[in-house]
């Protein structure tokens, strides 16, 4: 299950000078956007998709997979300087961050999340590196009937999980469904879907499609404001505080041990989500501490609860990622889809195929959670000034790497347009509540979900999906996340409604 | 369900797409339409629950005023008047996808480069900026680019005098 060989050649692999130098690029470049309200790591690894296929398929992996890191951590800053989460995870994070930055401890605040996140991830790094191989390994049960049950596991949860509106989730991975069995047809060769535009004979192209629903719908929402954030932040100047920060987080071993295990469980979840983890882990500490009446004022011990525990959520959603093919977050389904771009196709056979480069993600991972506090420190206050870049210079530039990137896929000119018309319909089902998400990972799985429906049915027919209990498990779980969030809601909302009566 | 119209867009949008996709693949054989089929009319009955859904709900002036294309008073007037309003609202996005349209025109005619420096004089001052910034900054990123792309060797189309 562990091969010890494997282990050796991903951290071999990760400790190349060449390797390193873009694991600090990957960081950098995720601390930044992570640190800018409203552009999260997805919008960015979308725009950087493109470019990392000029790189090593390991360089680029461990890129991305530092970019996805820090981003989770960064996210934090705008949070406690600002009050707007950088990312959906660090919500939480203005409960306590933003009092003790009003308090003019910004550079305190700062200290105890970063010690917080650099806790957090390493646990649900180490975690996801124990994990992942022994789910791996079950994982080879599958056939084709359990495959297909799977994709269409992981498309119900993140259609219903994604968004408000199960109805709108179900219907936008429908049509991303649909518009991934464009191109010729696997078994006959028939052009299906292609309208007699040869450039998409080979179907869709993942990285224009991609870029159009992440980057260039987000351009054309950036055209309306004039910064990306508007809200001068409190100054976070001393290092010293930063460094007392640190060592507060430090002295709270059990809550960062309760949110780090309670963030990593809900990351493995699919679909669970950072917000989810960092609140329920917040809830926990308020509820086992000694001064629950200090929360919401300021208090360090929940500022430690929520950044260890989003950090540790982020981490532990790349082993469903990488063992099922199952991402959780529009950031995992990034990841997914630049693994699958590289030539490493995460799922039931990733820890067969290709062990070494599994361990030298996790590793990566690990090393990334590192640099959060040797890194992330002195470049915090820096770079939030990101942030105010005005939005007059950034979208016309940002527009030409765009059509840049797009382009450099296959050298179509074709595919810019594609890249136009599939942002246009992103911002369409943005302004709509569609959750995009759920859109991309369709279109990355209904080959998959295609190929395995019909040679389960060759073997055994219809009935095929009913004869294992895997299939049987994974098609309960599948109506249970499908029935699972409306019905929930609908309790909320009588909830409400019963304590407003009142 | 008048003032909700809006929010048939994208069912509208996908189911249109799907009426063409089977109009391609109709008559084919079984394992080429199978699996498409099933989808079309899932989508179908997704996109008629929406409908139905709408229209069962009551016009709703709160949520019409936090949707981002909804200023104050947009739901007013005539769908003429409703849609000069929005095209003003949105004038700089329009303007935007129209020069991105146009840069994909000039890309395939004049280049990869000639068509970045057209679009950035062009896009700068429709994101705000004054022409005459606008043709430095525009001009200073043109070549920023020229140089990426001759330093990574990427095979982008040139006009021959460059």
């Amino acid at each position: 299950m562990y091969d010890a060989q494997a282990i050796l050649g991903g951290l071999h692999n990760l400790f190349d000078l060449g390797t390193l130098f873009w694991l600090l690029a990957g960081f950098g470049m995720g601390f930044v956007v992570g640190a800018i309200p409203g552009f999260n790591d997805a919008n960015l690894m979308a725009i950087l998709l493109p470019f990392t296929l000029l790189l090593d398929p390991t360089d680029a992996i461990v890129a991305m997979t530092a970019l996805y890191c820090s981003a989770q951590a960064a996210g934090s800053i705008p949070a406690i300087l600002i009050n707007i989460p950088g990312t959906p995870g660090t919500s939480a994070t203005c409960l306590e961050g933003y009092p003790l930055a009003r308090q003019g401890r910004a550079a305190f605040a700062l200290g105890v999340s970063f010690a917080a996140s650099t806790v957090g991830a390493l646990f649900g790094a180490f975690t996801s590196i124990a994990i992942a191989p022994v789910l791996g390994t079950f994982a080879l049960q599958f056939g084709p009937a359990e495959m297909f049950m799977l994709g269409v596991f992981g498309l119900s949860v993140v259609s219903s999980l994604t968004g408000d509106d199960t109805l709108k989730g179900l219907l936008i991975t429908c049509f991303g469904l649909l518009i991934s069995l464009v191109g010729m047809d696997s078994m006959q060769g028939f052009p299906r879907g292609t309208f007699g535009i040869l450039e998409l004979y080979d179907g869709l192209p993942m990285i224009p499609v991609l870029i159009g629903l992440f980057g260039f719908s987000e351009i054309l929402f950036l055209m309306k404001r004039t910064r990306i954030a508007q809200t001068a932040a409190p100054g976070a100047r001393s290092f010293r505080e930063v460094v007392d920060g640190m060592k507060q987080a430090l002295r709270y071993k059990t809550t960062l041990l309760r949110s780090s295990v309670i963030g990593t469980m809900i990351g493995i979840v699919p679909g669970a989500g950072a917000a989810i983890g960092s609140f329920v882990a917040y809830s926990q500490a308020k509820q086992w501490s000694k001064t629950p009446e200090k929360f919401g004022k300021g208090h360090p011990d929940g500022l430690v609860a929520t950044d260890s525990a989003n950090n540790a959520v982020a981490c532990g959603a790349l082993v469903p990622t990488l063992t099922l093919g199952l991402p959780g977050s529009s950031s995992t389904t990034l990841m997914l889809a630049a693994l699958f771009l590289h030539g490493v196709r995460p799922g039931p056979r990733f820890f067969i195929n290709f062990q070494t480069e599994a361990y030298t993600i996790l590793f990566s991972l690990v090393l990334a959670s590192l640099l959060i506090m040797l890194f992330g420190l002195p470049l915090a206050r820096h770079f939030q000034a990101v942030a105010f870049v005005p939005t007059r210079f950034l979208v016309p530039i940002v527009a030409v790497l765009l059509f840049l990137g797009a382009y450099a896929w296959r050298y179509f000119a074709f595919d810019i347009i594609l890249m136009i018309v599939f942002g246009l319909f992103g911002a369409l089902c943005k302004v709509y509540n569609y959750p995009v998400p759920a859109l991309l990972l369709a279109i990355i799985l209904g080959p998959m979900i295609e190929s395995n429906f019909l040679r389960a049915i060759r073997i055994g027919g219809y009935g095929t999906f009913f004869q294992s209990e895997l299939s049987i498990i994974l098609m309960l779980l599948t109506a249970l996340s499908l029935v699972g969030p409306p019905v929930l809601r609908y309790r909320n909302s009588r909830t409400l409604k019963t304590g407003a009566g009142q | 369900m008048g003032r909700r119209w809006h929010e048939l867009i994208v069912p509208a949008l996908t189911l249109g797409v799907a009426m063409a996709y089977w109009l391609q693949v109709r008559g084919q054989a079984r394992t080429v339409v199978l699996v498409p089929l099933g989808v079309i009319v899932l989508l179908a009955a997704l996109c008629l629950a929406v409908v139905w859904r709408e229209s069962r709900k009551a016009p709703d002036r709160a949520a019409d005023r936090r949707t981002p294309q909804a200023a104050p008073g947009a739901r007013s007037g005539s769908l003429p008047e409703q849609a000069a309003a929005w095209v003003k609202r949105h004038r700089r996005e329009i303007g935007l996808v129209a020069l991105c349209l146009g840069y994909y025109a000039a890309f395939q005619r004049l280049g990869f480069h000639i068509a970045n420096l057209l679009f950035l004089w062009l896009a700068f001052p429709n994101s705000g900026l004054r022409w005459t910034q606008a043709i430095v900054y525009g001009t200073l990123t043109a070549v920023a680019l020229y140089a990426v792309t001759e330093l990574v060797q990427l095979n982008v189309p040139t006009v021959p005098w460059l």
